[in-house]
């Protein structure tokens, strides 16, 4: 192609101006149109075509003068020849250096993406994707390979392989292979081998930065795994005590116990094993929910049906307390893990009457929006004094350690583990005019089709 | 809080004070030592527990940690305070250094919930014996399984026989004969027997506690002198009733 392009180009023009019968300066033009279209194409084109038209150029001359009987003129042949050389190679020279800013920008261009990709958390085994696919289109290359301590990734361009690279520099290794008909010259070799230096410094940055995010995760949950265990290894101690002082004094020879005493040790045996179950039983919950987030049930339920079956439920514990239910006219099927919300609205109606006032009111609320449904326990109790509205949610917190209304201390944050399992979110706050208000907002998802986010609202049956 | 006392049981074998805020614990507890002659009285709180030392009307005290009002080392320091009354302290906690921070605080005993009931009341009887008998009146000489030890001529003898010991093995030998029953710490016995600037070298005890066991025929295993506390401390055994 580099010599097929500059004896067509120089040949039309040669034949051109022979045909138009136009004396020799025309021809010049004509000439110096095809080196410039020939030096666009590559350097020893432009210098060919520049050889080539002056040779044509003395043809051509020596035609026109035959038929004007008119000397040729060595001097100008020679200046010809000058121009037609200086003239390719400026286009040459323009012609490079447009391709090295344009290839310049693009390395800057490709830098800032993967830069901002790494930064915004792509995982390093991505972005050495990204970085041997960016580094193909970039150089033109048929195959290039990236490799970091970590990972390896290859790309495939094109068929036919040329010259093969290898790069290596600090933590990355790079094989280039150029394409057999698009050399790399030395100048882009060597802005390439810079780009994949900068690129190693970033996956080397990010390998150790996403390693040690990993490692303090792994951190953080075996601590406040050990801090649980911990707690609940001292909460299940105390009951524990209690029962084996109880036992113990009943089996105990010895002791000399007196009928009531035997019933009351009988008793405290008794309700302190059942504590002890229902510790159990919410510590297996609480860390079920938490370690299994698999277990949500996502399926169009009826929320009205299920607050129904769980006040009649509460409602036998609760003589004293009116429970008041207060859905939206309109609430249809929204999609929710049943058991888990029974759950929830279990541990939140006991709470509520657990610590509000005999005779105070308990309020249940729906109010359901396009994109979430929210869920409030309302009560007229004490409510929860400032600075305790996020610890009321953590394990074994006691608002009022020793007193007999208080539960495992667990209901609470296994409330708020079953409604983050929902990516949903349970908030306290206080009730205007006294008492506690507890929210969960579940975002409402139609499992049916997952990128519309909208509750199913049954506009054909009514509650 | 509540005044439970029970005098159908005979002769009181002491007077004892239950502090802790889990009624049914504190229930179970009180009907079990009456039902062994002691006379017993609960309350729930750290403050009430206070008073209730400063009223003088109890000879021990059985504290629970995990208390709602105050936490329970605070309880203890201030017992301590102003009264040498034994306390045994009852917690849920597993952590050798909680309990080393206990005794160093004062605690005479602990036991860990949940504890066996005969331990804990051999517990209790060591530590009254220990208010009834107070330390410069524990006889200078023990006989005990043979052994003598004559501490005010610095003489340990078994069966007529003297056993050569060094001046430092004397020392230990004092400090945990005259604390029979007692759980000492390694930092309280180091500080006793090599000086105030020691306090880490539990090693040293280890040492030197191998060395006692083999001169007085003692078995590890089955102690009848000196009992380990793993990683917590020492107890002279006191001679079979």
């Amino acid at each position: 192609m580099r010599f097929v392009l500059p004896l067509a180009a120089v040949a039309f023009a040669s034949l051109t101006t022979y045909w138009l019968g136009s004396d020799p300066v025309v021809a010049a033009l004509g000439l110096i149109a095809a080196v410039i279209v020939s030096a666009a194409f590559d350097r020893v084109a432009g210098l060919f075509a520049a050889v080539l038209a002056t040779i044509s150029l003395v043809w051509l001359t020596a035609l026109h003068d035959a038929a004007t009987e008119r000397h040729i003129e060595g001097l100008e042949i020679a200046i010809f020849a000058i121009v037609a050389i200086l003239v390719a190679t400026i286009v040459t020279r323009e012609r490079r250096a447009r391709r090295t800013a344009r290839l310049a920008e693009r390395e800057t261009e490709f830098r800032i993406r993967v830069t901002d990709a790494v930064m915004r958390g792509m995982p390093v085994s991505e972005a050495v994707d990204m970085g041997a696919r960016g580094l193909s289109q970039i150089y033109e290359l048929a195959a290039c390979t990236l490799a970091t301590s970590t990972t390896v990734s290859t790309v495939e361009r094109h068929p036919k392989h040329g010259r093969l690279f290898n790069i290596t520099t600090g933590k990355i290794s790079a094989a280039v292979t150029a394409r057999e008909d698009l050399p790399l010259n030395a100048r882009t070799l060597e802005s390439l081998t810079v780009l994949v230096t900068t690129l190693g410094v970033l996956f080397d940055r990010a390998t150790l930065e996403q390693e040690l995010d990993r490692t303090r995760i792994d951190f953080e949950t075996n601590k406040a795994r050990a801090v649980f265990f911990a707690a609940a290894g001292h909460n299940l101690r105390t009951p524990l005590a209690s029962i084996r002082v109880s036992l113990s004094t009943l089996l105990d020879a010895q002791a000399e116990l007196i009928a009531t005493e035997r019933e009351e040790l009988i008793q405290t045996a008794y309700d302190e094993m059942l504590r002890l179950e229902n510790l159990v039983t919410n510590v297996l919950t609480l860390s079920r929910v938490r370690s299994d987030q698999s277990t949500v049930d996502l399926q169009p339920v009826d929320l009205g049906e299920i607050i129904k079956v769980t006040v009649n439920r509460i409602e036998p514990i609760a003589p004293d307390h009116t429970l008041v239910v207060d859905l939206p006219a309109a609430l249809g099927m929204v999609p929710l893990c049943q058991t888990m919300i029974e759950q929830v609205l279990t541990n939140l109606l006991e709470n509520a009457v657990r610590w509000a006032p005999p005779e105070s009111p308990v309020t249940i609320e729906v109010l359901a929006g396009p994109s979430q449904v929210r869920l409030s326990v309302i009560d007229r109790g004490p409510g929860v004094p400032a600075g305790a509205e996020e610890e009321i949610f953590s394990e074994f917190f006691h608002l009022a350690p020793g007193d007999p209304r208080e539960g495992s201390g667990l209901g609470l944050a296994i409330a708020r583990a079953m409604v983050e399992a929902h990516k949903g979110q349970l908030r306290y706050g206080p009730t205007p005019g006294g008492g506690a208000t507890f929210t969960a907002e579940f975002p409402v998802v139609d499992p049916t089709s997952p990128t519309e986010h909208r509750i199913l609202v049954d506009h054909g049956s009514d509650e | 809080m509540s005044q439970e006392r029970n005098a159908d049981h005979g002769e009181s074998q002491g007077r004892i004070l239950i502090v802790d805020d889990e009624a049914p614990l504190r229930r179970a507890l009180s009907i079990s030592l009456r039902a062994r002659g002691y006379e017993v009285r609960g309350v729930s709180g750290g403050e009430q527990a206070i008073v209730a030392v400063a009223d003088h009307v109890s000879d021990l005290v059985l504290l629970d940690l995990g208390l709602g009002d105050i936490d329970g080392l605070e309880v203890l320091e201030r017992i301590r305070g102003m009264s040498e009354i034994p306390v045994i302290v009852l917690t849920a906690r597993d952590s050798q250094s909680d309990k080393v921070l206990l005794l160093d605080a004062g605690a005479d005993d602990y036991v860990t919930k949940p504890f066996d009931t005969e331990e804990l009341l051999a517990r209790i009887r060591s530590a009254m014996r220990r208010r009834v008998e107070p330390m410069d009146e524990v006889a200078l000489v023990v006989e005990q399984d043979g052994v003598t030890i004559d501490l005010a001529r610095q003489l340990v003898t078994i069966a007529g026989e003297r056993v050569p010991l060094t001046p430092t093995e004397l020392a230990m030998i004092e400090v945990m004969a005259t604390h029979p029953g007692r759980l000492l710490t390694h930092d309280y016995l180091l500080r006793q027997v090599w000086g105030p600037g020691y306090g880490k070298e539990s090693n040293y005890l280890r040492t030197y506690v191998g060395q006692l066991r083999k001169k007085l025929r003692d078995d590890a295993a089955a102690p009848r002198f000196i009992a380990t506390e793993s990683g917590i401390g020492y107890r002279w055994l006191p001679g079979s009733e």
